[in-house]
């Protein structure tokens, strides 16, 4: 395994584990899944459809989502927004990720 | 093949297999989404065949978009989509593989236990074979159940990550008309009758049979030329599972599926016919009781009850050749409806 596949993987990992983050975060205004994606990508983060759409639906199923169809324009698509719960949850993994990139940052400096 | 055609096809691949409190709102989701995708890859002008596979293969293969709405983990011992079937079948499975330890234990040691004790007391070996017996048989089959699940399931699961994942799109099949579809409960319901067949051959045939007023338990066949042909009885068991995992795999009435249904009744037939028309199979007892309980004596009855054995092929196969013609027939029935609707003109595949 060469370098550029180890880092590669580690990158996987904390994208990863970031992605709940994003997308709970630009969710407070509803949107579709596929402008979701455009919105993530405007930011930065790229992520792919089919880890997203099912992600959504999983996020759903939590109870931190909540899904319409709207079906007054042309082309029904299905708006995901984040529900009250989600919004606790939101805040709270904020303090926690903001915390921890904070000591982050403080550990890579100093090493 | 038309831009829509290819765009229902893999839509039915991926939502096939979910559960189907899913599948509707998967199905009109992922519609959704190909067609956001398309109008931002081909702006205003109209997507061709090649946008689409362009835009399928993004999404990526069926199974695996499939596996990630069922929450599949590479990491896992099973999970996603073959979670889901796993789920399906034990609830199917488990229980029916404890009943038949149970069972099977239970009649055995009581057996066992009036043959030394023939004047004790009966209800007393009843209690003691069913907690010596039948409570471990059915802890037994429970964990029986689960291990050969979880057996079959992670090799399956761990074996599909070598699919090429890339190649799908030439391999998406017609999306069905409703009555061709295989219904999901037909080949689990099958599978479970199937095994308790041969569990039943296998371990305790004499449970075939009926408690007479006098003689006690009546069995049906001869023990020791049952347990003789415990190879028909398995290539029997065998094949039916092999003809209902195909059937699951396939989920639809078509040419492979109705080639391995003849087949697999072929050898069904076969099987059976050595089992059930070897000379004494059938306990003479078993015609002569039946007769005392018909309360009917004259000669055609005799003669119905000395040839059971016959009268139990002749049911089979005439099961079997119905499943055949059937199963035939629905697949000749589809690919004449398909030849119809496929359109005459065929877009231009472009690189």
């Amino acid at each position: 395994m060469d370098k550029a596949e180890i880092v590669s993987g580690f990158l996987l990992e904390l994208r990863r584990g970031t992605l709940v983050l994003c997308v709970l975060a630009i969710l407070k205004e509803a949107t579709y899944g596929y402008n979701l994606i455009s919105l993530l990508k405007d930011t930065g983060i790229s992520i792919e459809g089919n880890t997203l759409y099912p992600l959504l639906r999983r996020l759903e199923q939590q109870g931190l989502l909540e899904s319409h169809w709207n079906t007054v324009e042309t082309k029904p698509r299905k708006y995901y927004s984040i529900t009250v719960f989600g919004s606790e949850v939101l805040l709270e993994l904020k303090q926690q990720f903001h915390s921890l990139s904070k000591h982050m940052e403080k550990l890579l400096e100093e090493h | 093949m038309s831009q829509d055609e290819l765009i229902e096809r893999y839509i039915y691949a991926v939502t096939t297999h979910l559960p189907q409190t899913m599948q509707k709102d998967v199905e009109k989701e992922l519609d959704s989404i190909i067609g956001d995708m398309l109008q931002a890859r081909c702006a205003h002008d109209t997507p061709e065949l090649k946008d689409v596979e362009a835009v399928l293969l993004e999404l990526g293969s069926p199974a695996l978009l499939a596996g990630k709405y069922c929450g599949h983990k590479d990491q896992a011992l099973i999970s996603g989509i073959y979670y889901l079937w796993f789920k399906r079948l034990a609830i199917i499975l488990v229980p029916l593989f404890s009943a038949a330890f149970a069972i099977g234990s239970f009649v055995i040691e009581l057996i066992q236990l009036s043959s030394i004790n023939q004047y004790g007391n009966f209800s007393e070996s009843l209690f003691t074979a069913i907690f010596t017996a039948g409570i471990p048989g059915l802890l037994n089959g429970v964990i029986h159940g689960f291990f050969w699940l979880i057996l079959i399931f992670f090799v399956l699961q761990h074996r599909s990550t070598a699919i090429d994942k890339q190649d799908f799109l030439d391999k998406l099949a017609p999306v069905p008309a409703k009555q061709m579809r295989i219904k999901l409960y037909e080949p689990i319901l099958n599978i479970g009758l199937v095994l308790l067949f041969a569990i039943v051959f296998l371990t305790v045939p004499l449970l075939v049979g009926f408690p007479a007023d006098n003689s006690g338990w009546i069995f049906a066949f001869n023990n020791d030329h049952i347990r003789a042909g415990w190879f028909l009885v398995l290539l029997v068991a065998l094949a039916g599972i092999t003809k209902e995992v195909f059937k699951l795999y396939k989920r639809r009435y078509c040419l492979p599926v109705a080639i391995s249904t003849c087949l697999v009744n072929a050898v069904i037939v076969i099987g059976m016919g050595f089992l059930l028309l070897k000379p004494n199979i059938i306990n003479l007892a078993f015609g002569t009781a039946l007769r005392v309980i018909l309360q009917n004596q004259n000669q055609t009855m005799t003669t119905i009850t000395n040839h059971i054995n016959g009268i139990l092929f002749t049911v089979i196969l005439f099961g079997a050749l119905l499943d055949s013609g059937l199963t035939l027939y629905r697949t000749l029935h589809d690919s004449h409806k398909s030849a119809k609707l496929i359109p005459t003109v065929q877009p231009t595949k472009t690189a």
